[in-house]
């Protein structure tokens, strides 16, 4: 099976797209309209068994022939795992670090980075394993 | 005075003055904020000199003595109690698991636990494994689809099996009220117990154990302005008399040798280790403190601030409510119109709203009403008409960052 990547956005070009936000509300709006990148998962992979545990939304994960997939019901979340996915293809070993730099750059650590309900530390705790 | 835009209780409460930008805290349903002369009396205790209870005879030992006994008498009037019929616990979990060991030997199998279908996770997996442990079976007071539980179902499915009812007097997630003194007198029809979690309820009516006729009630300190980590279980005498001791050691033993043992009398019997001392000083001053204001007037503040705050979500075009409880107390449940709880969470605390989402440890009923959690606004002394208004100002720039 050779599928495109979810996502083609890289971590200059999603850090481009905040350049110009002045205030949290249009960061967050960046956030919402970088959800909508994220193709949705294909509904026979949102199993229970690739849902991500501790969270307050639903948060998906699989990994098949090297390509990660990932989904929310949440927007917020979805926005973030766009994030996640451009930090996870440009190094797989260091998509934590990758990740946890671009909230900081984007002006969006303060708040989310600590959140451990919303499913993004599982997802990266998964993925750690992966590589 | 107090009114809707001006509550007298805020200034008690220190954590929520002093900030530049208003707090909105409407999350009490999860936990109180503290007035100020509780953690004096938390702090004054230690200062004065702290010791074991029940010890020894010297003075700071008799004064915490004292002081905790003294607590215990003033969290047992405040629900109508005795102080004897009082067992300090850490809190309404560690009540419910207390109760479903020590009542295991009521239950046979194929015997009947009931539960109601809007339980929070704390009174109903006690009582699950219980009936796991007995092989008994635990069965289900179903919800109506405004929230209510179905009484009539009840009445009709109840049978001498049954040994144990455990409901809550206000549901966590929704603020139903549940018909307590109906549910005991049907209860008891049959000869079982009845155990009634008081946690959302005990800081938003006039609790009296003797009109809901309950053998059992429990709740938490830190949900009525005292800290965490201290609660209470009240019972009857008899209902006590029926508890066996399933934590071991401290106060709780009379005699020991390496052959047998024997336990105090009540309620130590039920205590076991050294209780949280401060804890219930602290609680008790929580009560003291809600004791200088008349009770009409306390609650009917919050009843009036739930009633605006009710018409407020109703009002909104994008506001959808969960369960339409007929006695709705504290709290209400609602979406936001294509808005997953959580997204709608994170914005709101990015205007200073603190509100709960998901399904609020309760995820049978919300699994029944709203499969994908909901928002919860739940109210204390303290709030007031801002903090509504803010709430409300917060859903319009919420659904307009969403741009629907």
């Amino acid at each position: 099976m050779n599928r495109a990547p979810q996502v083609e956005l890289n971590i200059e070009q999603i850090e481009q797209r905040f350049v110009n936000c002045k205030s949290w509300e249009e960061r967050y709006r960046q956030l919402l309209l970088l959800s909508k990148v994220l193709g949705p998962m294909d509904s026979q992979y949102q199993t229970q068994e690739n849902l991500v545990q501790g969270c307050e939304s639903d948060v998906w994960l699989y990994y098949a022939n090297t390509q990660l997939v990932v989904d929310s019901n949440a927007k917020i979340i979805k926005g973030l795992l766009v994030i996640v996915l451009a930090s996870f293809a440009q190094d797989a070993e260091n998509t934590q670090i990758t990740f946890s730099q671009t909230l900081e750059k984007l002006g969006l650590a303060h708040h989310l980075s600590e959140s451990r309900n919303n499913g993004i530390t599982a997802i990266l705790q998964n993925i750690a394993k992966l590589s | 005075m107090t009114s809707l835009k001006h509550t007298r209780y805020r200034q008690f409460f220190p954590s929520l003055n002093g900030t530049n930008q208003p707090f909105a805290y409407l999350d009490s349903a999860a936990s109180t904020q503290v007035p100020e002369v509780v953690l004096k009396d938390i702090e004054q205790y230690y200062r004065q000199g702290h010791a074991n209870v029940h010890r020894a005879s010297h003075s700071f030992a008799r004064h915490a003595t004292n002081a905790f006994e003294l607590a215990r008498k003033t969290l047992a009037e405040f629900i109508g109690a005795k102080a004897q019929n009082l067992i300090w616990t850490s809190g309404t979990t560690q009540a419910a698991n207390l109760l479903a060991d020590g009542l295991a030997h009521l239950v046979d199998e194929g015997d009947e636990i009931w539960v109601s279908e809007l339980e929070h996770h704390s009174n109903l997996v006690p009582w699950q494994q219980l009936a796991f442990k007995r092989k008994a079976n635990l069965k289900v007071i179903p919800v109506l689809d405004n929230g209510d539980i179905d009484l009539a179902y009840f009445r009709q499915q109840l049978s001498d099996k049954c040994k144990i009812v455990a409901v809550a007097h206000v549901s966590n997630s929704i603020g139903a009220m549940q018909p307590i003194p109906e549910l005991s007198r049907l209860a008891h029809q049959f000869g079982a117990k009845i155990v009634v979690d008081g946690a959302q309820a005990v800081a938003h009516l006039d609790v009296d154990v003797n009109r809901l006729a309950c053998d059992y009630y429990l709740f938490s300190g830190h949900k009525l302005y005292g800290p965490t980590g201290i609660g209470a279980l009240y019972g009857s005498e008899e209902a006590l008399e029926l508890l066996e001791p399933s934590v071991f050691g401290g106060e709780m033993i009379n005699k020991v040798s390496f052959e047998t043992s024997t336990w105090n009398s009540l309620p130590y019997r039920l205590e076991a280790g050294t209780p949280n001392i401060a804890g219930a000083i602290g609680l008790a001053s929580a009560i003291k403190f809600l004791a200088q204001f008349p009770l009409k007037e306390r609650l009917s503040h919050e009843r009036q601030l739930l009633a605006y705050a009710l018409q407020q979500l109703k009002q909104h075009p994008k506001v959808e409510l969960v369960g339409e409880p007929m006695m709705r107390v504290g709290l209400i449940a609602f979406n936001l119109q294509g808005i997953h709880p959580q997204d709608a969470a994170t914005l709101f605390d990015q205007y200073n709203v603190a509100l709960r989402c998901g399904h609020h440890c309760a995820m049978p009923l919300s699994s029944r009403l709203s499969p994908e959690g909901s928002i919860r606004l739940s109210l204390g002394l303290y709030n007031n008409q801002q903090d509504i208004d803010q709430a409300i100002e917060a859903i319009d720039k919420i659904m307009e960052l969403f741009g629907e």
